[in-house]
């Protein structure tokens, strides 16, 4: 064919990498639906964002939202139960919240169910 | 009547509905471990050790948060259960003193627990490098205000508002209910 001077070759194959440079960001800046702190408003900061150096970011921050099942699941099964805490599995919640309390006789401890219509409040068994 | 008041046997027949009978938190842990994480709000004196000594003596234990409205027994769980991370609920009070609370006591999450709570609350806990638990939430738009304005930990006592919450997160894969256990003690969703 005109203009080819030798046999085809493949391009040789490149490396697969992204190098992203930034500066300024804090440390929930960045994520991929956006992140979760928009500015700091750290005194000293020019630019109105924390410096990653300066922050201290706990390690669980990821921009992924965590769901909590309030004392298990308690609108679909009886709160602070067996049951509650196996539908909030069912549903793959993050956690369930469940309130403890120290029973009477003071060696004994448990969650607790506060009723809604009376106010009054109750214990679990002890684990012990 | 406080639980304080009762005793393990009168606590024990306190009726729970639906033949469910009342779990010890040993059972909440050994039906949550690998499976769900469990956050304990202590609510009196003596919780926080209570969960030191029961942690030690577990086998198996979920992932566990920590937290209390009363820094002192926040407090007492650092001592009792340091590597639990912990959290602090506070009721309305001011940013400054939230920050220094949640700071003296090491604390990974703040809980602010008094609305309205928007963007900048959320911004400014953030940048003092604290997670963000907002109050449980039953209101659908609520809950995604919540998430909007950039809380890390979403709450309510309806499974299905949180799943649908996550799905307009865009977390595929984690929206579809897991199957009834075979047990048949499950509810299903």
């Amino acid at each position: 064919m005109d203009g080819v001077d030798g046999p085809l070759e493949a391009p040789k194959p490149t490396p697969n990498v992204v190098l992203v440079v930034a500066d300024g960001l804090g440390f929930s800046d960045p994520g991929c639906h956006g992140g979760a702190a928009r500015s700091s408003s750290t005194p000293g900061s020019s630019t109105g964002h924390t410096p990653v150096s300066e922050s201290s970011a706990p390690t669980a921050i990821d921009d992924r939202m965590r769901t909590v099942g309030h004392r298990g699941a308690s609108s679909l099964a009886p709160e602070n139960t067996v049951r509650a805490i196996r539908v909030a599995i069912e549903y793959r919640l993050d956690f369930v919240e469940v309130d403890v309390h120290l029973a009477g006789m003071g060696n004994s401890w448990f969650t607790m169910i506060r009723s809604s219509s009376t106010s009054t409040e109750y214990g679990c068994r002890s684990p012990s | 009547m406080p639980v304080a008041e009762l005793t393990v046997a009168e606590l024990a027949r306190v009726p729970k509905g639906d033949g469910q009978v009342v779990p010890t938190l040993a059972e909440v842990f050994a039906v949550a471990a690998g499976h769900i994480g469990v956050y304990v709000e202590l609510k009196g004196p003596g919780t926080a050790d209570a969960l030191g000594s029961l942690l030690r003596g577990s086998a198996a234990a979920p992932e566990l948060i920590g937290g209390s409205f009363r820094p002192e027994l926040v407090a007492q769980l650092r001592r009792a259960a340091p590597d639990v991370p912990r959290s602090v609920l506070f009721r309305r009070i001011a940013m400054t003193t939230m920050i220094e609370t949640c700071r003296a006591l090491e604390a990974r999450y703040a809980h602010p627990c008094a609305r309205p709570i928007g963007r900048g609350t959320i911004a400014q806990l953030h940048a003092a490098g604290l997670l963000v638990m907002t109050p449980h939430a039953n209101d659908p738009a609520e809950a995604a205000r919540f998430r909007r304005a950039g809380a890390d930990l979403i709450a309510s006592d309806d499974p299905r508002l949180l799943v649908a919450l996550r799905r307009a997160d865009g977390q595929a894969g984690l929206t579809q209910p897991r199957p009834p256990e075979p047990d048949g003690q499950n509810a299903g969703p």
